[in-house]
């Protein structure tokens, strides 16, 4: 099997060399997002700066291991994304509830029982963070990550795939499951 | 045949449609409301989605944080 590698090899060899210039380089250029990335999965200010904190510990540790299978970029936000479950098991349980709502829109033969409604309320709704926020933070953590990544971070898929370690298929049913329980959300706001 | 249920993922951006399968997406939009709003409604959340970068945005507390995060490491590896 051969492997695919997205980096070159010098820049390889300097991240396993813990090269401080490389390194210096690349903290300057990825802690702001990453950190942005931190606060839209719903965590505050400090646990942010702390969760980026510790993905940077962990990076430092394992970049003698980098094999440059991955983008550096979705290998950093593949260690945040694991730091953050960590930090936070997911307790929240609307997903399933929400998810059914979507499904009992529909009939058997897949045609609309409840189509959506109220479009300029839910207009308005939809165009305000706060509430796009709120619904965010309702979601399971899986999912908050997938539209965070993708949507807000504009990830493309394949990027969002090497940082969660989802197969396509199951990143399609996250990412859709994720915007369809936030219009859930926003349309009863 | 697409069903409803069917369009509403490909217009969530979470499925693909084979090229030879559009004429009949558009075709369903132009003849369903409701999954024509539905579409709107899921471009909304992508566009306010954008903005929601930018909230996050803080460069004071940012560039503290690189910085923080810059010193840690020379002396991690000073020591080295």
């Amino acid at each position: 099997m051969s492997t695919v590698t997205y980096e070159t090899d010098t820049f390889i060899h300097n991240v396993r060399n813990l090269d401080h210039q490389t390194l210096r380089d690349l903290v300057t250029n990825y802690t702001a997002i990453l950190r942005r990335a931190s606060l839209g999965m719903g965590f505050n200010p400090d646990q942010a700066d702390e969760l980026v904190q510790n993905t940077w510990t962990t990076f430092f540790d394992i970049a003698p291991r980098f094999e440059g299978r991955s983008k550096i970029k979705t290998f950093l936000f593949g260690i945040m994304y694991n730091k953050a479950r960590e930090l936070r098991r997911d307790h929240k349980k609307h997903g399933h509830e929400e998810w059914n709502e979507f499904e009992s829109r529909f009939d058997e033969t897949g045609h609309w029982v409840r189509p959506p409604t109220d479009p300029s309320i839910f207009a308005e709704r939809a165009q305000s963070l706060v509430h796009l926020e709120e619904c965010l933070d309702e979601l399971p953590a899986q999912q908050k990550m997938v539209f965070t990544l993708k949507e807000v971070q504009e990830f493309t898929t394949q990027e969002v795939i090497e940082v969660m370690g989802v197969s396509a298929n199951n990143l399609g049913v996250l990412s859709f499951r994720a915007k369809a329980n936030l219009r859930e959300c926003l349309e009863k706001k | 045949m697409l069903r409803c249920r069917e369009i509403a993922e490909v217009v969530a951006d979470a499925k693909q449609l084979p090229w030879w399968r559009k004429p009949e997406l558009l075709m369903h939009l132009t003849i369903c409301s409701a999954c024509r709003l539905y579409a709107t409604q899921m471009n909304l959340i992508s566009k306010t989605a954008k903005k929601l970068s930018t909230k996050n945005s803080d460069p004071v507390k940012e560039e503290e944080l690189t910085h923080k995060i810059l010193k840690m490491s020379s002396k991690t590896f000073e020591q080295k």
